[in-house]
């Protein structure tokens, strides 16, 4: 791929610039550096009458990115946002004087540019309304037979734009043109009042006087009633009610009245509309129920039949024992708080609650008698506080909380942190904090970094993921003995059901790690590398916790070793050959045959497109390599993707005694906890025996084992030239920033390629390369295409490491789901997002931009504000629960003085790195909150939630660069 | 001079949505309401994600022979004859999916055609020898997911601003739309390059509700905390950093496109989407009944939003059925036509049937083959439905597949069919019933000029 490069490089641009031009129209010339857009404003005429209207243009002469919108204003009040071209707007001003109207243009980078001011003079003079009158010809006619109603209307003063035909207050329809006549057709006997009402082209309205149109019945025999019947619910219990509702019309005369039929036999009749029935069961089965209507002819119609299902009374349930709930009022304090103890209990049937005490750290700490059951404690010193509650009802039986946690930090000292130290840490950790900074400082970049190698995955560990079992068994489910009922959610049964046979312990780990375990680049890296070698829990058997832990410790695992490694574990890892279906996939049938089956393509094409080369082939900067008509050269065709096929066959699940397969295993033989094992081969199952043929000219003699083919096809893969580029971008993308310079990527790939000791694919090297280099290094980056919106998981993490908060990560998964990223339930192989997805409006790179919508957006503020307005409780049946609470005692602290702590805000949250300028405009929202003579708790609570919502939601802090 | 000047707009600070809506309506253009288009239309895109097998949606009856040769019993990826929903369609009997059994009188009432052998195509392609003959009239990068995804979308390779066809379409009507007060191209499935235009952008909107932010108002604190909000947001135009600015600017047209928006998508569901989304009673609640619902919000809203050409994505995932596909299908399909089937009830009690198209797209169809698992791999062509009052229905259009593997359709030798209807074909239909005049339509596909069928008449 050497030769042909230089000179077609240039060609592939000039088409890629052809392109935008084409797709995006002549005015829009799309630069790499933003301008704002310049308007212009023109009106049709500057002199009005009140009433009169002046249309306003604006013409945008120039713009750098898409318009989102323009909008006018007179003076300084918002006229109104046109959101598209034409960006025209129909001023019609009612008071005298003179409107000095302008527009202003923003776009997609939210850039302003103002328009000239146009004036417009309002002077007096009225506008005299239009007459009209209505007449129907003929006035007098069978329903369902059309009759022509025709409105005479004039204007004195100017013309008649419209006359709208109304029958007894509804539209029937508008005229634009004389003669001003609409066709009436009326659907049922009986008398209609019919006017017209015109408008003038200076919108003022008139409405005629009434003319009467008579529909009749004559002549024709009687139509039969219509009726439908409707229930408002097909399924009761007996004693409740179900209402029948019929609708019931004649068109040629009245409805005299509806009967309700219960199978044969009248129930009720009602003579009134609506016509209901009230059908109250006295026994359980199944009723079908009818109504009949009668006109005032004698005609009669019955409707469909309804089906309403009955059930017999349920059981009140019997309770045993009582329950109860504690909950805090907060999980983290400075020294000296006080804390809220609120016990939540209910009696056991036939009981009553006589006590409820609470106990701190195993000592009795108070007890209640009566509602409210609620006490303090005052948390004097730093350390850990764990609380529960018992209830005692009048039987005497008890029931226990689990243990609820309350931590007592100091505030750490605050220190002026460097920005090229805060920024790594965005770059290398699930967020910046003054901590992690201090250690920085003491180690320097390079020495922190090669501290971080060194440290053990946190990861999800074997001992922790213990239950291998797809299946239930009786210390490991939600139901009880007697299949019907359920376990309580804190039981032991109950937990583990949750923590080993879901995701939910994976999850809550993934974050807790996140936040607080100490291998912080190599859990970037795992994260990153994860988004790559996608496997997730929306498949069968993936949503385990011991499947899934099992495959992610794989990225922990490699996460500083090599990618040819990494990838060979992937691909023998069952999770995997579950996703992609490289699980028992056989050979086609030896020929002839009349059997037509090939071996599944899907792991074949995906570890090829996804997890290695791509579709085209790249240059070692990631741009494309083009062929001599400067058209992209595909890495790979169907043909080989078949060949591939072949190699990624004959191997199942392994066996957790180590039993070599005898064939393929599936139901019940399922097993996760080992790599996949080959079969045996025969004529129509296992590997395939016969040659196949490699990317680059390698060919795999027939006879092979699967293993050796599989080993070789993945060696294949690794060392095509795209494979360095291909995830070497990605990595860099996922670290550092979304749209890396070519030679940034040209300098990691180089690395990628020999780690300067010969090896290839050293991922530690890797990341080296990518943090030291200079593209992300040095002072305040000017780039304007720099850095990266951050992952919606680390907006949690993120927060809770600068500020200090706990987490004990439950319900976190959720929170970020809503924008877009629950953690290991990637939609599909393609992550959460893509690598090429685009700012918009824009042709620079920005991947997270792939789930950043106008819905994740809000979402993406609301996650904020849930985090800063009292984040998560702990979730009772979660040991030790904590939930998850930010620190926001030291800016509590400097409530009554709200720029020191905004800049304190700005310290813990952005190193200071949130622009100075902007602070102001927090103190304004903060001084909103009024404060007392001596300020109340949660005045201070609410005035540090305000500074630090404002600058978390805002996108100097979103933005990691 | 201030307290008693009455401006035409009362009040001087935020616009409430309906203070917005009703005088942006009221102050409509008299030059744009020449040219703005009469009445309403919206083309209603149902995407199934993976790669749908529509060798099983489509089957034909009078020729199951040839069917039955490769899907046979064995095979496991095959549809019984005696299940099938028989239809006619140019000239021969064929066979809907079972499930398809609630939607299927559609296509008999002539509000549903079948658009047979469609796919991604860059110039018409003969045959087998002509595919096999000239790699560079190949798509590229075919049996890809996220790249044929991309193709059905509209997305031109290489382009440097990633725009799909409902995007420019979006771009190509904004002088129709003149007034609307949210964009003419919405999603109700995340960020899809369909919906992207270069000039335009697209409402996302949630599965259920509207996207409200917690803790603003318009009093006291939770007004302050607004007010400093939209001020951080503002500002950023002013960073210099498109990263910024960008992520900022997608956040600013939500809370301008959700004044409108939320109040439609938050209220009590209208009787006349209720009634007709309840199958026995129960409202139907699958993920994709709750999407075509919102759909449903937002045209009957058309009035307050004032868009009058608007473009829908909704979408379905897990037909990538490389294992059990008949199964998972089946599956899918008992979820997936009861809804459109419901949608289309509530555009005739609407009364606007003859104003809104459904039509499905996919990935690609899959191997006529089947796998070692029961199941299909990436293929090419495949069948499409279209649904709406307009639709010219009872009819299938292009040319279906003779069902011969390694034959003159296959482009390979495990039944992927060359198209004989380019997806740019089926967009172009749907443009010229949107009223987008020729030369606007060759702009949003830039392919179409190698086809001389640029109407195929589904509608």
């Amino acid at each position: 791929m050497g030769g042909v490069v230089a000179g077609s490089r240039a060609l592939g641009i000039a088409l890629v610039v052809a392109l935008a031009g084409v797709l995006l129209g002549p005015q829009l010339a799309l630069a790499q550096r933003a301008s704002p857009p310049n308007i212009t404003l023109t009106a049709d005429t500057q002199m009005l009458k009140p009433g009169d209207s002046a249309t306003l243009t604006a013409k945008i002469k120039s713009q750098s990115a898409r318009i989102a919108r323009v909008v006018f204003y007179d003076g300084s009040s918002q006229l109104a946002i046109v959101a598209a071209e034409p960006y025209t707007l129909k001023f019609t001003p009612s008071d005298l004087g003179v409107h000095n109207i302008k527009a202003v243009a923003v776009d997609a980078l939210l850039q302003q540019g103002t328009s000239n001011v146009v004036s417009i003079n309002v002077t007096s003079t009225g506008n005299i309304p239009p007459t009209v009158s209505v007449t129907a010809s003929p006035s007098r006619v069978n329903y369902g037979t059309p009759t022509t109603l025709t409105a005479a209307a004039a204007d004195r003063d100017g013309w008649v734009r419209s006359v709208t035909f109304m029958s007894n207050g509804t539209a029937l329809g508008t005229a634009t043109s004389k003669p001003f006549q609409l066709t009436f057709t009326p659907p049922s006997v009986g008398s209609y009042s019919i006017t017209a009402v015109a408008t003038d082209n200076q919108g003022a309205s008139t409405t005629s006087a009434p003319a009467i149109v008579e529909a009749t019945n004559s002549g024709r025999g009687n139509t039969p009633p219509s009726i439908a019947l409707a229930t408002s619910t097909t399924a009761i219990t007996v004693g409740e009610t179900a209402t029948l509702t019929a609708t019931a019309s004649d068109v040629d005369g009245t409805v005299t009245k509806v009967e309700f039929y219960n199978g044969f036999v009248l129930a009720a009749t009602d003579t009134t509309s609506p016509y209901t029935y009230a059908f109250t069961p006295a026994s359980a089965g199944t009723y079908t129920l009818s109504a009949k209507a009668y006109d005032n002819s004698g005609g009669s119609a019955t409707s469909s039949g309804v089906t309403i299902t009955v059930k017999g009374a349920a059981v009140p349930p019997t309770a045993t024992l009582p329950t109860i709930t504690l909950s805090l009022s907060n999980t983290l304090f400075a020294p000296g708080a006080t804390i809220d103890l609120t016990g939540n209990p209910t009696a056991a049937t036939g009981a009553t609650v006589t006590r409820v005490s609470f106990y701190q750290n195993g000592l009795l700490l108070d007890s209640r008698t009566a509602s409210p059951y609620k006490v303090s404690a005052t948390l004097a010193n730093p350390g850990i506080y764990d609380f529960y509650a018992m209830v005692v009802d009048s039987l005497g039986q008890t029931r226990t909380t689990l243990v609820q946690r309350a931590i007592v930090q100091n505030a750490p000292a605050v220190a002026t942190t460097d920005a090229d130290i805060w920024r790594l840490l965005n770059q290398a950790t699930f967020g910046a904090s003054q901590a992690e900074a201090a250690r920085v400082k003491t180690l320097g970049i390079a020495g922190w970094i090669n501290d971080q190698l060194t440290k053990p995955a946190s990861g999800y560990p074997d001992s922790r993921y213990y239950y291998l079992s797809l299946n239930e068994s009786p210390e490991c489910t939600s139901t009880m003995p007697d299949g019907k009922t359920s376990y309580p959610a804190d039981s032991p049964q109950a937990r583990c059901n949750r923590d080993q046979r879901t995701l939910a312990m994976v999850q809550r780990d993934f974050f807790t790690n996140a936040v607080s375990g100490a291998d912080q680049l190599r859990q970037r890296v795992a994260w990153a590398l994860s988004q790559i070698l996608v496997i997730s829990a929306n498949k069968t058997d993936l949503d385990r916790a011991h499947v899934m832990a099992r495959f992610q410790n794989l990225m922990f695992e490699e996460a500083f070793g090599n990618y040819e490694t990494l990838l060979r574990k992937v691909t023998y890892n069952p999770a995997m050959g579950v996703y992609l279906d490289m699980v028992n996939n056989d050979r086609a049938p030896q020929q002839p045959t009349t059997s037509t089956r090939v071996p599944n393509e899907n792991y074949a094409r995906e570890i090829m497109q996804l997890f290695s080369i791509n579709l085209e082939e790249l240059n070692d900067d990631g741009t494309p390599l083009l062929d001599a008509q400067g058209k992209p050269v595909p890495t790979y065709g169907q043909g080989d993707v078949g060949e591939f096929a072949k190699v990624f066959t004959g191997y199942t699940f392994g066996a957790a005694d180590g039993a070599p397969a005898t064939g393929k295993r599936s139901g019940s033989t399922r097993y996760y906890a080992v790599p996949m094992v080959p079969y045996p081969t025969t004529n129509t199952t296992g590997h395939e025996p016969g040659e196949k043929h490699l990317l680059n000219g390698t060919i795999l003699p027939a006879g092979q084992t699967a293993q050796v083919d599989i080993d070789a096809a993945v060696r294949n893969i690794f060392l095509h030239p795209n494979t360095p580029v291909y995830i070497g971008k990605q990595l860099i993308q996922k670290l550092v920033t979304g749209n890396p310079s070519p030679a940034y990527v040209k300098r990691v790939v180089q690395v990628f390629k020999n780690n300067g000791g010969g090896v290839r694919g050293d991922l530690a090297a890797v990341v080296k390369a990518i943090l030291l280099d200079p593209e992300a290094r040095g002072g305040a980056k000017t780039a304007s295409d720099f850095g990266s919106l951050r992952e919606p998981v680390q907006v949690v993490t993120g927060l809770i490491r600068a500020l200090n908060g706990i987490t004990d990560g439950a319900r976190l998964e959720g929170a970020t789901n809503s924008l877009g990223q629950r953690p290991y339930y990637s939609p599909s192989v393609f992550n959460y997002f893509m690598p090429d997805a685009k700012i918009p409006g824009t042709t620079v790179l920005g991947p997270e931009f792939g789930i950043h919508t106008t819905v994740t957006a809000i979402n993406r503020a609301n996650l904020v504000y849930d985090l800063v307005y009292g984040g998560y409780g702990g979730d009772s049946t979660i040991p030790e629960a904590t939930g998850t609470r930010l620190f926001l005692a030291p800016f509590e602290a400097l409530a009554d003085q709200p720029a020191a702590m905004v800049s304190l805000v700005n310290q813990y949250l952005a190193g200071g790195q949130f622009p100075a300028a902007l602070e102001p405009t927090i103190v304004t929202a903060v001084n909103a909150i009024a404060l007392s003579a001596t300020p109340t708790a949660a005045q201070r609570l609410e005035r540090a939630r305000m500074a630090v919502y404002l600058m978390a939601s805002s996108y100097d802090y979103q933005v990691q660069r | 001079m201030t307290t008693s000047r009455r401006k035409f707009l009362t009040s001087t600070s935020a616009l409430t949505a309906s203070a917005l809506a009703a005088n942006l309506t009221t102050w409509g253009v008299k030059s744009a309401e020449a040219q703005a288009a009469s009445g309403y239309k919206a083309i209603v895109v149902v995407f199934l994600f993976g790669g749908s097998d529509s060798n099983n949606m489509i089957i034909p009856y009078d020729d199951y022979a040839a069917y039955l040769n490769v899907r046979t019993a064995a095979s496991a990826v095959g549809i019984p004859q005696a299940q099938l929903v028989q239809f006619t369609g140019a000239g021969k009997k064929y066979g809907f999916h079972p499930a398809m059994a609630t939607i299927a009188p559609l296509y008999g009432q002539g509000k549903l055609a079948v658009i047979a052998n469609s796919g991604t195509l860059v110039q018409p392609i003969k045959d087998r020898a002509d595919y096999r003959a000239n790699p560079s009239i190949r798509p590229p990068n075919l049996f890809s997911h996220a790249d044929q995804q991309d193709a059905w979308s509209g997305l031109v390779p290489g382009a440097a601003v990633r725009t799909g066809w409902g995007g420019r379409f979006a771009d190509r009507l904004r002088t129709a739309n003149t007034g609307a007060l949210i964009p003419a191209a919405v999603s109700v499935s995340g960020s899809q390059i369909y919906t992207t235009g270069a000039q335009t952008t697209p409402l996302v909107i949630p599965q259920s509700g509207g996207a409200s932010m917690r803790g603003q108002g318009t009093t006291g604190v939770p007004l302050a905390r607004y007010t400093a909000l939209k001020a951080l947001l503002a500002d950023a135009r002013n960073r210099g950093n498109q990263v910024v600015m960008g992520a900022a600017g997608v956040m600013d047209e939500a809370l301008v496109a959700n004044e409108v928006a939320n109040p439609i998508l938050n209220g009590t569901l209208p009787p006349v989407i209720d009634t007709a989304f309840r199958v026995g009673g129960n409202l139907l609640n699958t993920g994709i009944a709750q999407q075509l619902r919102q759909v449903a919000r937002l045209i009957e809203g058309r009035g307050a939003t004032g868009v009058k050409r608007q473009v829908f994505f909704v979408s379905m995932g897990g037909y990538d059925t490389h294992g059990n596909t008949v199964a998972a299908q089946t599956g899918l399909f008992n979820q997936l036509f009861p809804a459109m089937k419901a949608f289309y009830d509530y555009t005739a009690a609407a009364g606007v049937a003859n104003d809104v198209v459904q039509v499905t797209m996919s990935d690609f169809n899959r191997t006529f083959i089947g796998n070692a698992n029961q199941g299909v791999d990436h293929a090419w062509g495949g069948h499409q439905i279209v649904v709406g009052g307009a639709v010219k229905g009872n009819a299938m259009y292009g040319t279906f597949p003779d069902h011969i593997v390694g034959g003159n359709m296959d482009s390979g030798n495990n039944g992927a069919w060359i198209p004989s209807v380019a997806v740019d074909q089926v967009g172009s239909t749907l443009g010229a019933w949107f009223g987008m005049p020729g030369s606007d339509i060759a702009q949003v596909f830039p392919n179409l000029a190698n086809f001389s069928n640029k109407n195929i008449g589904f509608i």
